[in-house]
């Protein structure tokens, strides 16, 4: 027993001085290593610039012999640094640069490498460079079982565009992760709104992410011709389909489908009933001020607060519609009136009448005041009052506040 | 001396009781520390194979995707007048797309509330709240005149199990993210935190980050502008802990999908989950680890399919305890806390039902975790009785105390390792040196007297005392007097 100790005390301390020696050796190494390749970067980097923008078209020959390592890395990432923004002429030159020294040839094998890292850096790269020819391999990566490769390639596809390069993306909104759905969906908004027709095409065969993504995709694009398709999915039996689709309908911002918006007020799903209350606000038609007023009134907070935010953006019309609000016989109207009306410091300009000294001005304003002291609590009044930036008017609602205590018989 | 006098029945039976207790305790201990090297290597493997995907991260697409969920920042405050200014700050710095900070002074006594209102310019808001979780009385509700996305909510003091409810009554996000009021969270944490969620939505009930000791380190504007180890050694000793709990311990169970606790401090969870089990609950010293627990027996109860993970580079900096003092209530306060989750739990213990949190993490916590204390203390008092009992050999005693120093300051180098191989937070050879170092020396004394305090603590765990743990907060500031909050 006592010699096995002493063997696994031998083989412990071994293990641990190895461990010691091997964290203090990688930091001297790494720390070396950033050294040599800062130093050959500066190196790389004065030679390339020189090149790039002097008349010369010939690569000097220093950069026709590059070293295995570090300068194909730092190469390659001195060609990603200076394609990003580069005029016709530079692009050019860069590109020639690649194909002359067989590095695109040796991304486009690379896709098909064993290692992750290379798979994955090589088709980011081809993304940079935007080499046509590497779409049909980009679009097999698109398949790869590696997330991270997959989403290169897609971004890849997605500075390349084109036809092809689209469809592959739809095809890949089906991605089980949603990171990746969110990244092609992405992707596939920046690539101009003939997306929209093409997604809506293939919508009916998506699976459920893939659906819910492409409502934000169009969306994004914001094509008014969307507009009939995302109404009809708003009858969707999937509750966060309706939803979305009714955010969509908003950002389109097309009025033709007010109509449908106010039905969708009156969905079952409450996700429904905020979200078209929202997208009524964007779409500022006034003809939906009825329905939001009623749906002040709803039993979820996010469908009043929606429906309290969007009256107050759709004008005088909507405004007056929430101060009217405040006398609402159900409480929860009148609190969500009031504060959409605090928000927007609208109270607080009416509020400013009760000074005034137009008679018709100081009237609406006490109005407003009667509203208050008729329906909300004392105390809220009273906090209501003592926020306004005026002192004249905190002095008048501070008086009006003892008769409304008398009025209801409450304590001073 | 003299001895009492016993005799050769009982000399007999103490020699063998003392005998078969060593040779379980070497059986323990080779278990334990084989446990120990499997959940390392489980760490290495997840580490490495998070580097490499995260090497490829493209964060900023989160941060600008609408379909990215937006989080509600749940901060709990009890008496932080000190430190409450800088941590808002850097939360409202966080570099997120959509989310709100809800902060909840929970009773303090000191100039929280003052502070907060002054600095971010509070008003009462009167915006109705659903109360879907019971807690002690909302005294009054504030949003920030400066800051859109920060509500304060003062209450009546219930502990912080109780603020956090009220802050998730409070919250309006699919998320909430539980942060203490003395952390400083780095301002793409929470984007890297978010993550799983991401990739995972219908799985994805919690994920936890890294928390790192701030102490030392130099806090500029709300942030961490360079990371230094701190000069008290009890700090240092924390630091190579730490890491030792968070790389190579936390890494490990995440992947063996048997994460039981998720740090206070800083984690995310999906909020209709937590606020269908009920919130938190005020029954256990730790509500993070009763919380995580409860989420892995309710899932597991639906046959739901479920994740609970670790994310190891969203940080987290904290103050810890730089006295002993302090340090001693911290300690005895988780250790009474895990005692009371893995009580109250208990039914969930090799049950096939609970998959690998029934069958290998919660028997692990027990029998090690909790118990190994027990056992190492036992063992100490062990060495005296065989001594008196005549039957110590020495010698052994010596090559088995030099194996387990040996062994523990190899966890904790392989900890160092985790942290040079994937993140290198200390980059002065100075701080690599001193880690070394400590690495070693926290063997000889700082873990025995952890392992006395938490022997402790299972004892105390009849008196069920619970508060909030009193820190003495240095502050972020360098510039302001310690003090006691």
């Amino acid at each position: 027993m006592r010699s096995a100790l002493a063997i696994a005390i031998l083989l412990l301390v071994l293990v641990l001085a190895g461990v010691v020696v091997y964290i203090l050796a990688r930091r001297l190494v790494a720390g070396l290593w950033t050294r040599l390749k800062r130093a050959r970067q500066g190196r790389l980097e004065a030679l390339a610039d020189a090149w790039l923008q002097g008349a010369a078209e010939e690569v000097p020959p220093e950069l026709r012999r590059l070293l295995p390592f570090p300068d194909r890395q730092l190469f390659a990432d001195l060609c990603q640094a200076r394609m990003a923004g580069a005029d016709e002429r530079t692009r050019a030159r860069l590109l020639g640069w690649l194909e002359s020294s067989g590095q695109i040839d040796r991304w486009l094998r690379q896709l098909g490498s064993h290692s992750v890292w290379r798979r994955a850096r090589a088709a980011e790269f081809l993304g940079i460079a935007k080499i046509d020819r590497s779409t049909e391999q980009l679009v097999v990566a698109l398949r790869d079982p590696v997330f991270d490769v997959r989403m290169r390639a897609a971004k890849a596809l997605g500075a390349l565009g084109g036809k092809e390069a689209r469809s592959a993306l739809i095809g890949a909104l089906a991605d089980e992760n949603r990171w990746s759905v969110i990244r092609i969906s992405d992707l596939l908004a920046e690539m101009g709104p003939d997306v929209a027709n093409e997604l809506a095409y293939a919508y009916p065969q998506m699976p459920r992410p893939a659906r819910l993504a492409t409502l934000d995709v169009i969306a994004k694009a914001g094509d008014a011709a969307a507009t009939p398709f995302l109404a009809d999915l708003l009858n969707d039996l999937d509750r966060d389909v309706r939803a979305r689709a009714a955010s969509a309908l908003g950002r389109v911002g097309d009025q033709r489908a007010t109509g449908v918006l106010r039905a969708g007020l009156l969905d079952v799903e409450w996700p429904v009933r905020a979200m078209c209350a929202k997208a009524l606000a964007e779409l500022g038609d006034e003809s939906a001020i009825p329905a939001l007023r009623a749906a002040l009134r709803d039993r979820e907070w996010w469908v009043r607060v929606n429906a309290a935010e969007a009256l107050g953006q759709l004008g005088t019309a909507g405004v007056e519609e929430l101060v009217r609000a405040l006398d609402d016989h159900d409480e929860f109207a009148r609190d969500q009136a009031l504060a959409a009306l605090e928000s927007s410091g609208e109270l607080d300009r009416r509020l400013a009448n009760l000074v005034a000294r137009a008679p018709a001005a100081t009237q609406a304003a006490a109005s407003v005041l009667d509203s208050l002291l008729a329906h909300q609590p004392r105390e809220r009044i009273k906090t209501i009052g003592a926020r306004h930036p005026d002192q004249a008017v905190r002095a008048a609602i501070a008086r009006s506040l003892p008769s409304a205590a008398s009025r209801r018989g409450a304590a001073p | 001396m003299n001895f009492p006098v016993i005799d050769a029945a009982t000399w007999g039976l103490l020699t063998e009781i003392v005998v078969g207790f060593n040779r379980f305790v070497i059986v323990y201990f080779v278990v334990i520390n084989l446990g120990y090297v499997w959940i390392f290597m489980i760490s290495l493997r997840s580490l490495w194979l998070f580097l490499r995907r995260s090497f490829f991260a493209d964060y900023s697409q989160i941060r600008r995707s609408d379909l990215t969920l937006p989080v509600s920042l749940l901060v709990p405050a009890h008496n932080e007048a000190r430190t409450i200014v800088a941590s808002l700050s850097s939360l409202l710095r966080l570099n997120y797309g959509e989310y709100e900070i809800v902060v909840i002074n929970d009773g303090s006594t000191d100039e929280t509330l003052q502070r907060l209102t002054e600095t971010f310019a509070l008003r009462v808001s009167e915006t109705p709240q659903r109360r879907q979780l019971k807690t002690q009385p909302v005294r009054a509700v504030y949003r920030s005149l400066k800051h859109g996305n920060l509500t304060v909510i003062d209450k009546e003091q219930g502990g912080k199990s109780d603020a956090l409810n009220a802050g998730l009554n409070a919250s309006r996000y699919p998320l909430f993210c539980s942060i203490d009021a003395d952390s400083l969270i780095e301002e793409d944490a929470l984007l890297r935190l978010v993550k799983p969620f991401i990739e995972a939505p219908q799985e994805t009930v919690a994920a936890g980050g890294i928390v790192r000791v701030a102490n030392g380190c130099k806090i500029a504007d709300g942030h961490v502008a360079s990371v230094r180890l701190p000069r008290s050694r009890i700090a240092v000793m924390q630091v190579v802990e730490y890491l030792r709990a968070f790389l190579a311990g936390r890494a490990g169970w995440s992947s063996a999908r048997s994460l039981l606790i998720i740090s206070g401090a800083f984690g995310l969870y999906r909020k209709q989950e937590i606020v269908d089990i009920g919130g938190y609950s005020h029954a256990t010293d730790t509500e993070d680890a009763e919380l995580v627990v409860r989420l892995h027996r309710v899932m597991s109860d639906q046959g739901r399919s479920y994740r609970i993970v670790f994310v190891p580079d969203p940080v987290c900096w904290t103050e810890v305890p730089e006295t002993w003092k302090v340090l001693i209530t911290q300690r005895q306060r988780w250790h009474r806390g895990l005692l009371q989750t893995l009580w109250l739990y208990k039914g969930m213990i090799f049950r096939r039902k609970y998959g690998a949190v029934g069958l290998v993490g919660m028997p692990w916590f027990v029998t090690f975790e909790l118990l190994g204390p027990v056992i190492e203390i036992l063992g100490y008092i062990m060495v005296p009785l065989a001594w008196f009992l005549g039957i110590l050999d020495r010698s052994f005693l010596i090559l088995f105390l030099v194996v387990a120093f040996v062994v523990g300051a190899l966890l904790s180098m392989g900890a160092l390792l985790l942290e040079e191989m994937a993140f290198k937070r200390y980059p002065r050879w100075r701080d690599l040196l001193r880690l070394l170092g400590y690495a070693f020396l926290e063997n000889f004394g700082f873990r025995q007297f952890l392992s006395f305090i938490k022997v402790k603590a299972l004892v105390q765990a009849l008196w069920q005392r619970r508060e909030w743990g009193k820190m003495e907060r240095r502050g972020f500031d360098p510039h302001e007097p310690t003090g006691r909050s």
